[in-house]
């Protein structure tokens, strides 16, 4: 339990039992009666000679029956002093009833302690436990409830206040051009794409009417809806308008566009343009064909923030580059009616019936507000009337009646373990890759695998050096308890994860792919491993980069890093958490030259992804060059290549599961847990906002005021 | 005098090629400076375009001359593409600049006329309990953290009152949003006036043409006003234009805690984003305003105190 | 959410993870104390051999080092400590390595400012005829007039490097975790103010405390030093 300890240490100077008692007793008078208990024990022994054990057990139980709290904790100590057995028991048994007003605690202390001591050594124990009664209970009691404001908006006017970190795109969602970075745009139901994700299919047509795929699958015909308006009368969306858009998205035929994630568009087309046949179909020539062409690259909601969102291609020829970084023209319920860069956007309903869905709000107005406690005041004061809540807030907010809003969005926070290099050619070149000469290998990294050379001078007996890795990787996946993270870190909102890609909501996972939390088994795989605890009991070290701490607002990453941290260094591994510029990390990264772990959803880490996608792109050479998850593996490129170009879903289904009995057993990317996105809207004011599944807020076309 | 301004002038331009050779230096310690021209995308970039940067920035030729082109094309206006938004730094700067010199404004006259007639009162009270209260109040102001105070009037004005909006710039010239934003901005520079003039006061006050004055038989408020404060107003005159450099450094903070759209929002988005051509569009902005207010202040010395010489 | 008002235990009350906040305090005063006394310290030393030489010499070397320091001066301070630790990546070296950066120019030019003054004063030009090298004059005769000055600088300049890393860590680039500090205690507890105003109030007084004891030392030490400063 590391994580609740942080670094710092209560000192007793003394000789531990009496501190312990006294820490208990005194708390408990302090505390008697409040459901959370929170007790810091230090034990400071002072033992001399050379065969010292220690043993420190804490069991405790919590059950919670109705209102009343049993705890037991019981700490029994043994030491063995240079011949001399002395023993040590101490139990103490605390009954606390909540509802009611007895209050019953027994303290019962056995001790044996010899007299008088040699100090030869001084060991220092912390031991901190816990005991929390169920979180509801302890919400209710504790939280600091919001008074439900009123809104101070006009009516049928609704303020939203969102993080609006990046500089562009206020919601930081990338472009939909590489000209015009309005990302917003779909959030803000000012843009829509040909697709968009529907409760179980992704692929619902939006402006695309329907499809007409080759048998061969190398080419697509879409024919698009007629009647479409483009803002503030700039005609009729046609076929070439779309076409425009992909193609000038597309580095291979523009090569300005470094729009986020556009190299998805040239794995996708190659350097063939889209082409527009009539009014309203356009042709595309698949390069390599991906099963999610429709269900994700030319969808609403693309993945790492690519967009082909509609745009009116006569604008930009009469008006210019310039003039479409300022503005925006697209087919959405609402029109940017106003957009500062990195400040503001509003968007203002449509003066004519809309093809899709009328609002029943006039205007919806975005600001950016980097800092949490600003955004809550706003809403608090009715000054805004949805914000965007950071995960700590979430719990207070929902217990004040607030009304929680989102797509069903979280990303999922996994540690992935780069250098792991175990393709031997390139899948794009198909050039065989030099492995002796490369940096990865030429140390021992405890949980980097070398399958070209995997017998090396550290290695157990019995076990090579891929085994010996997987098992070190197994145990950094077993001794973290992903439960508490969620309970401390994210205030109980959030779910575990164990592999990160998978959902342990959706109906194809299967509890066995778990990772339990077992720090004991954890370190009997290190000992297995060939890393046994030294005398300080330090078995590695290990470095964990968790992006950025510039931009504090971003999340709670640096937590969670944190967390993760330090239940490793429970089991005996030294950690360096590494907070810096992903830009400083990321180069090491793109030529695979890392061993740095990395807390990351890496992609497609998104809890509302559908299970049957073809996982594993960025875990290949595919994406040499770019971005990757930092290790390569020939079997996770298998996999991907036949689930990208499997038409049938539960044929990808199945090849998902392989790779997801793969992901457990290798461990290369372990889960820890899915940080939710959420807002919260001011219920006095705003009665509903239905949203599709995505990874943002989205559709405010569907918001119904009171 | 003629000679000194021109003297001054050329300082001033040597001071700020310097600066911008410190700011190029920034973008290349860590080697390939296209990791801060290029935005992040998350399945990498083509190779061309990657080739295309290098040839935009002069990757190919010697460092010296890479500074001296980058130089060149910043003296004559051209500062180059954000990054994040494609959009030029110059225009970026200019749309954001008034909503910060409105502030900046404010808050440095909020300062001014706060900190420097508190401090000449505290002088002339020398030693009483006013004194005591008014330099415990500059003691206190320069010693919490601007952030903290923010939050707090946050929380006791917008939250628990509910007088003031919690934060943004608002809606056309909404004057009620300038509240809490100048007043924490100007907190500190207020200290700072309140303890300078109250030290500058007291010299004076002490000196021999003052107590030569007052043996005259002048009154106490000529005294104060004619013959002090004329003299002890060089070193806040001073201060002023370091207070408003200063709250640059201020805005940053304030502007992210308050949501207030100006410079300061903008170079810690630019921060966050790895945005290097705006972070030194901005810092050259910066250094070139300041050097053209520290010429502004010596003529402005020079009119005032004839005793400055010129060398 | 497991906030406790202040108790016998914990005497200042305990933060959102149940630490107490008294522990955390003291626990953050020697990682800040540090790194704001070795930034300082390095700041100072750096700052007034660079200032002893610039001013001892005069000349060409004077002209350079005075131009870097003009050209420090007109950036904008927070804004370029931030892109250094951008680049530099975080750590407690890098903090202390800006923290410093910050504090040599001051240095510089005050320590320039007396020597330029002292090495015309008769006893360094007696020195001088007697054969003794500028090593030697700066370091026997130079150093010990300017190092009064020094010290009530860098006294005065300690509290506003606390601020400074305190505005740092608010922006998240300051004293990186795990090690506590104080910045980083207000920083983020500061969602906590309204429901628990402690968490933060503590060690924003326990900086604002230690900021004025500096200010405090440092008119006293000036005042004992240069007594027409004395603030009366």
């Amino acid at each position: 339990m590391k994580i609740l300890t942080d670094k710092f240490k209560r000192k007793t100077v003394t000789a531990g039992l009496l501190s312990i008692v006294a820490a208990i007793a005194v708390f408990a008078v302090a505390c008697g009666g409040t459901e959370t208990v929170i007790q810091t024990v230090v034990v400071k022994e002072q033992v001399p000679g050379e065969t010292v054990i220690q043993t420190v057990v804490v069991e405790k139980e919590v059950q919670v029956a109705g209102e009343t709290v049993v705890q037991t904790v019981v700490v029994e100590k043994e030491v063995q002093v240079a011949g001399e057995t002395v023993i040590q028991t101490v139990v103490v048994e605390r009954e606390v009833e909540v509802a009611g007003e007895t209050v019953v605690q027994t303290v019962v202390v056995e001790k044996e302690v010899p007299v008088e001591v040699v100090v030869v050594e001084e060991v220092e124990k912390e031991v901190e436990v816990v005991v929390t009664a169920t979180p509801e209970a302890m919400m209710e009691e504790k939280l600091d409830l919001i008074d439900l404001p009123q809104s101070k908006s006009q009516p049928g006017h609704v303020i939203f206040a969102d993080v609006g970190s990046a500089l562009g795109a206020i919601t930081g969602n990338g472009g939909s051009l590489p000209d015009a970075p309005l990302g917003g745009a779909r959030n803000w139901g000012a843009g829509e794409s040909l697709f968009t994700p529907g409760d179980a299919d992704w692929d619902i047509p939006m402006l695309a009417e329907s499809w007409d795929l080759a048998d061969d699958l190398s080419s697509v015909t879409i024919t698009i809806r007629q009647g479409v308006q483009f803002h503030n009368d700039w005609g009729e969306l046609k076929a070439e308008d779309i076409a425009w858009v992909m193609n000038r998205t597309n580095p291979a035929i523009n090569a300005e566009s470094i729009a986020a994630s556009a190299a998805n568009l040239t794995a996708l087309f190659g350097d063939v343009p889209v082409e527009a046949i009539d009014d309203y179909t356009i042709s595309a020539q698949f390069n390599n064909f991906d099963v999610r062409w429709a269900s994700n690259f030319l969808n609403q909601e693309a993945s790492g923030g690519l967009t082909t969102i509609a745009t009116s291609k006569r604008a930009f020829d009469e008006n210019g580059r310039d003039w479409l970084k300022d503005n925006f023209v697209g087919t959405g319920p609402f029109a940017v009616t106003d957009f500062k860069s990195g400040t503001s956007a509003t968007m203002t309903k449509v003066g004519y019936d809309h093809w899709r869905k009328n609002p029943s709000i006039e205007s919806l107005r975005v600001l950016a507000v980097p800092e949490e406690f600003t955004r809550v005041a706003l809403l608090q004061n009715g000054e805004s009337d949805v914000s965007f809540i950071d995960p700590k807030d979430l719990a207070r907010m929902k217990q004040s009646g607030f009304l929680e809003v989102g797509a069903g969005a979280g990303i999922q926070e996994g540690v992935m373990f780069p250098g792991n290099l175990w393709e031997t050619t390139n899948a794009i070149t198909g050039e065989a890759i030099d492995f002796p000469s490369h940096g990865v290998f030429v140390r021992e990294i405890p949980w980097v695998g070398n399958p070209h050379n995997p017998e090396d001078a550290d290695n157990p007996s019995g076990i090579d050096d891929m085994e010996q890795a997987r098992l070190v990787r197994q145990a950094l996946a077993r001794s973290v308890d992903r439960e508490a993270i969620v309970e401390h870190v994210l205030g109980g909102v959030g779910q575990p994860v164990h592999v990160t890609y998978f959902s342990t909501f959706n109906p194809n996972w299967e509890s066995q792919f778990e990772y339990p939390y077992d720090p004991d088994e954890a370190g009997r795989m290190l000992d297995q491993a060939g890393y046994p605890a030294d005398d300080n009991g330090t078995r590695f070290q290990i470095p964990l980069f968790v992006g950025p701490e510039l931009g504090g607002g971003e999340g709670p990453a640096g937590e969670i890093g944190d967390a993760i941290a330090g239940f490793w260094e429970d089991v005996g591994i030294r950690v360096e958490v590494l907070k810096y510029a992903y830009g400083v990390f990321r180069p090491g990264l793109v030529s695979r030259s890392t061993v740095v772990p990395m807390l990351t959803s890496c992609d497609d880490g998104k809890e509302s992804y559908p299970f049957d996608w073809p996982k594993g792109l960025v875990q290949t050479t595919l994406t040499r060059g770019g971005f990757s998850c930092g290790f390569e593996s020939p079997d996770i490129l298998a996999w991907y290549e036949a689930a990208a170009s499997e038409p049938d879903r539960s044929e990808r289904i199945r090849i998902n599961k392989e790779y997801l009995a793969y992901m457990h057993n290798w461990a290369l990317f372990p889960g820890y847990v899915t940080v939710p996105q959420a807002y919260y809207a001011n219920p006095n004011y705003i009665a509903e906002w239905p949203m599709h599944v995505g990874n943002s807020y989205n559709s405010p076309e569907n918001i119904v005021l009171r | 005098m003629g000679q000194f301004i021109a003297r001054r002038v050329v300082l001033g331009i040597i001071a700020l090629m310097l600066a911008m050779l410190i700011v190029f230096s920034l973008s290349r310690v860590k080697g390939d400076p296209r990791y801060f021209f290029i935005g992040e995308d998350s399945l990498g970039i083509d190779p061309a375009v990657w080739e295309e940067w290098g040839r935009r920035l002069n990757l190919d030729k010697p460092v010296p001359i890479q500074f001296a082109l980058w130089m060149g094309d910043i003296l004559t206006g051209d500062f180059g593409d954000s990054v994040t938004t494609q959009r030029g730094v110059l225009e970026i700067i200019g749309e954001k600049a008034p909503n910060t010199i409105q502030l900046g404004i404010i808050a440095w006259l909020l300062g001014t006329l706060v900190g420097v007639p508190l401090g000449v009162f505290s002088a002339t009270n020398r030693g009483n309990f006013l004194d005591y209260v008014l330099r415990g109040f500059a003691l206190f102001g320069q010693s919490v953290p601007i952030f903290w105070l923010a939050l707090v009037m946050i929380f006791v004005f917008a939250v628990n009152l509910g007088w003031l909006p919690s934060g943004t710039k608002g809606e056309g010239l909404a004057i009620r949003n300038f509240v809490m934003p100048a007043v924490a901005l100007a907190w500190f520079p207020a200290a700072s006036y309140l303890r300078i003039t109250r030290t500058a006061m007291l010299e004076i006050l002490d000196s021999e043409f003052v107590k030569f004055a007052r043996a005259k038989g002048v009154a106490q408020a000529p005294v104060r006003w004619k013959h002090a404060f004329r003299n002890a107003i060089i070193p806040p005159l001073t201060l002023s234009v370091f207070v408003l450099f200063g709250l640059l450094n201020g805005t940053i903070i304030i502007e992210t805690v308050f949501a207030w759209p100006g410079l300061g929002r903008l170079a810690i988005d630019a921060l966050w984003a790895t945005d290097y051509p705006l972070l030194a569009g901005l810092a050259i902005i910066y250094g070139a305003a300041f050097v053209v207010m520290i010429l502004s202040l010596d003529i402005v010395y020079a009119l005032l105190d004839p005793r400055i010489k010129y060398n | 959410m497991e906030d406790e008002n202040a108790s016998i235990s914990y005497f200042l009350g305990t933060d959102a993870l149940g630490r107490d906040i008294l522990s955390k305090i003291i626990a953050g005063a020697r990682v800040t104390v540090l790194v704001v006394l070795a930034a300082v310290g390095t700041g100072i030393i750096v700052g007034t051999t660079i200032g002893l030489v610039s001013g001892y010499f005069g000349g060409i070397i004077d002209d350079i080092v005075m131009r870097f320091v003009d050209a420090w001066n007109i950036l904008p301070g927070l804004l370029i400590i931030l892109v250094i630790v951008l680049v530099l990546e975080q750590s407690l070296e890098t903090l202390i390595i800006v923290l410093a950066i910050v504090s040599w120019p001051g240095a510089v030019r005050l320590v320039r400012a007396e020597t330029l003054s002292l090495k015309n004063r008769e006893y360094v030009a007696l020195a001088r005829v007697a054969g003794a090298s500028n090593a030697r004059i700066m370091i026997r005769h130079i150093l010990p007039g300017v190092v009064n000055i020094v010290i009530v600088t860098a006294t005065l300049g300690t509290g506003n490097i606390i601020l400074l890393e305190a505005s740092l860590s608010y922006l998240g680039a300051g004293i990186p975790p795990p090690e506590p500090s104080w910045g980083r205690m207000i920083s983020e507890e500061r969602q906590y103010i309204d429901a628990a105003w402690w968490t933060s109030l503590f060690p924003g007084l326990v900086i604002a405390m230690v900021v004025m004891s500096g200010n405090f030392l440092g008119d006293w030490f000036r005042d004992r030093v240069d007594p027409t400063l004395r603030q009366l």
